[in-house]
């Protein structure tokens, strides 16, 4: 029975475990590419070496022969293993977001099984199972953020079968706080996403409508933060572009320029603001089971 | 259990469905309610039941309103209007969900309470498979399943054939003499002259006790 | 319920596509520095086509001029990511930075880029964004940058 309750967000797990592996077969048909290709121009090199004439072709040719075999570091790994991914553009996985969100609380309200649940156990129960079936499906993303983290390790470590110092080296940009500020701030948006289809699906039960309805609410949010937060109030009255950490929809590259701490707040904030809407939406209990029983 | 029903009025918007009504329900008794359609049955029912919230007026159940405290009354099942479940699961899949709320019983009592119903043989197909007397006889058995000490049942038998009505009426007769309190409202009135200990008029948003134990 | 179904799929098919490419003229100016302009709405990238780099075997690299977008101008702190590949499609490096970065496509382990043969390169917004974004740049293709820094 818990198969069918989270089915949806079982398949949003599939989905991405398979993306994820296509992305790992993708960077080892790369690695090998380049491998090959290093290899080539270090041959080019060495067989040219009585020739070299200028600098500048010396410097191209010791840099190569430096290191002759075709390394990357850790946080390289990560941004090409990221750009490997297919299907992971964030709109198509905001849509996955919604659907996995919208999937069983749809069908629950839409056919009014919340009035034999009002009889088994109480109202604020009721409503925070509802929340949290939604909200497991926020879980998906960050989690797989961490499993990019883990598989971007092994990848690394395999390519040189080492733990050589120079390929773990941190930068301000890529550092532990700065990955766990990441998955969190990612956690957050795509909580502030399930939070808008909770709110969407108090009022369409119908799965399919709530879920484009949903999807719409969440575009149309980001367009409200971009355009009347940061274009008219921030960057007209203010003439700075700070307006950029008022963004919802960026996993996994979070708008950094102002550093870590206003991003988290704005998220953190958005979500406060859109667990408030929920609470307030599902406050009438009567309302919500006259509602359920119009629409079922 | 006692219900106490305490000067009850339920408006929707300006409409008064029920209009300040007060009796007191016990333990061991059948109520039958009928009246013409729209005359405030169910919400009647439905306000015992827990789902709705008088406008004005309180229901107590033992001495306590549940509405105040977000409290629901814990040994209440109730079947109003019409029957709701998840249409790709089966009828067996679909009352076992609800057991695992309270995980109070288990496959047997499912089982039992499907044969109560004869619906033992249709309890593997699919719920959107079913015919509205299978529909009807699913909701009554997610009723009887867990031994409530309140059942509430609105119109349950539209669309049930002869037989599986008497098997249920045989068996919430059983259940009166085990002291149960068991509301039901229908059309039939041979059906309330055969079980019901009162019965009851709703005209109005009014209760109107026409007959009772004593002189019936 | 059809005209639900054919709005989900058309939905669906919108998100897919991506990529836009925007074909330019291939020569090299004589400075060895191509100047790009790109206009990228939301949730595309823009591909430039091929250059051809000849002898030079300069690291190549990218310097991020300008940025703005629709209702931010300037907007100095987007960010955008630039990518290079050969003429085989391989993707040899990646920079992402913002207004007055100036970064090696290559990791300091290696200088692929520097090779001759053709490349192209493509531009995305970095952040996820709704409205169209545009960017200038200079890409040092057969030029030193002594002002590019490694990015990781």
């Amino acid at each position: 029975m818990k198969f069918k309750k989270y089915s949806m967000i079982l398949f949003f797990i599939l989905f991405m475990a398979i993306i994820y592996s296509l992305g790992i077969i993708k960077f080892n048909n790369w690695h090998n590419t380049m491998t090959k290709l290093h290899m080539e121009q270090i041959e080019d090199c060495k067989s040219r070496k009585e020739e070299y004439s200028k600098e500048e072709e010396r410097e191209y040719c010791s840099k190569k022969l430096k290191h002759q075999e075709f390394v990357i570091s850790y946080a390289e790994t990560k941004k090409y293993y990221d750009d490997f991914i297919p299907f992971s553009s964030n709109f198509f996985i905001i849509f996955l977001i919604v659907l996995a969100s919208c999937y069983y609380n749809s069908k629950y309200l839409k056919n009014n099984i919340i009035s034999y649940d009002l009889a088994r156990e109480n109202y604020k129960k009721v409503k925070y199972k509802i929340f949290s079936r939604a909200w497991v499906s926020a879980l998906v993303v960050p989690f797989f953020m961490v499993i990019k983290l883990i598989i971007c390790f092994v990848l690394c470590f395999y390519q040189k079968g080492t733990t050589d110092i120079l390929l773990w080296e941190t930068t301000s940009t890529f550092n532990a706080l700065y990955l766990f500020v990441d998955i969190f701030i990612a956690l957050v948006d795509c909580l502030i996403i399930t939070n808008i289809c909770i709110v969407v699906m108090r009022k369409q039960h119908h799965f399919i409508l709530s879920s484009i309805l949903s999807y719409l609410c969440v575009i149309g949010i980001e367009l409200f933060l971009e355009i009347v937060i940061d274009g008219l109030l921030i960057n007209k009255i203010f003439g700075t572009d700070f307006g950029l950490v008022f963004n919802i929809i960026t996993f996994g590259h979070f708008p950094d320029s102002y550093g870590i701490a206003p991003p988290l707040l704005v998220s953190l904030g958005i979500f406060i603001v859109t667990s408030l809407f929920v609470m307030r939406s599902y406050q009438d209990k009567e309302q919500l089971v006259i509602d359920c029983e119009s629409n079922s | 259990m006692k219900i106490e029903v305490k000067n009850i009025t339920k408006k929707f918007k300006e409409n008064c469905i029920i209009n300040k009504i007060s009796a007191t329900f016990e333990s061991g008794k059948v109520y039958g309610l009928y009246g013409r359609n729209g005359s405030g049955k169910s919400v009647f029912l439905k306000m015992i039941a827990g789902l709705y919230i008088p406008t004005t007026g309180e229901i107590l159940y033992d001495g306590i309103d549940l509405n105040k405290e977000d409290k629901y009354p814990v040994s209440l099942r109730a079947f109003i209007e019409r029957p709701s479940f998840f249409p790709d699961l089966t009828g067996y899949q679909n009352l076992k969900l609800l057991a695992e709320i309270q995980d109070k019983i288990g496959d047997k009592e499912i089982m039992d309470a499907l044969e109560i119903v004869n619906l033992i043989e249709e309890k593997d197909k699919k719920f959107s498979k079913y015919s509205l007397g299978m529909k009807q006889k699913l909701g009554i058995a997610q009723v009887i399943m867990e031994d409530p000490e309140v059942l509430i049942f609105d119109e349950p038998f539209n669309g049930i054939e002869k037989e599986s009505v008497n098997k249920i009426m045989e068996y919430l007769k059983s259940q009166k003499k085990e002291g149960k309190c068991i509301f039901i409202s229908t059309h039939i009135m041979e059906d309330l002259n055969r079980l019901a200990d009162y019965i009851y008029e709703m005209d109005c948003g009014s209760l109107i006790e026409v007959s009772n134990e004593k002189n019936k | 319920m059809k005209l639900i179904k054919f709005s989900f799929l058309f939905l669906v098919a919108v998100i897919l596509v991506e990529t836009v490419s925007v074909f330019a003229g291939n020569t090299i100016p004589s400075t060895g520095i191509v100047p790009l302009f790109a206009e990228i709405p939301a949730g595309k990238t823009i591909t430039f086509s091929n250059y051809t780099k000849g002898s030079d075997l300069n690291a190549q690299s990218y310097q991020f001029n300008t940025a703005k977008t629709t209702i931010t101008n300037p907007c100095p702190s987007c960010k955008f990511k630039i990518t290079l590949y050969n003429g085989k499609n391989n993707q040899l490096g990646s920079v992402t930075g913002k207004t007055g970065d100036n970064i090696y496509f290559d990791s300091k382990y290696n200088n692929v880029s520097a090779a001759p043969g053709d490349y192209h390169i493509s531009v995305k917004r970095d952040q996820v964004t709704a409205v169209t974004s545009v960017e200038t740049g200079n890409w040092y293709i057969a030029k030193a940058n002594p002002k590019a820094v490694f990015q990781n």
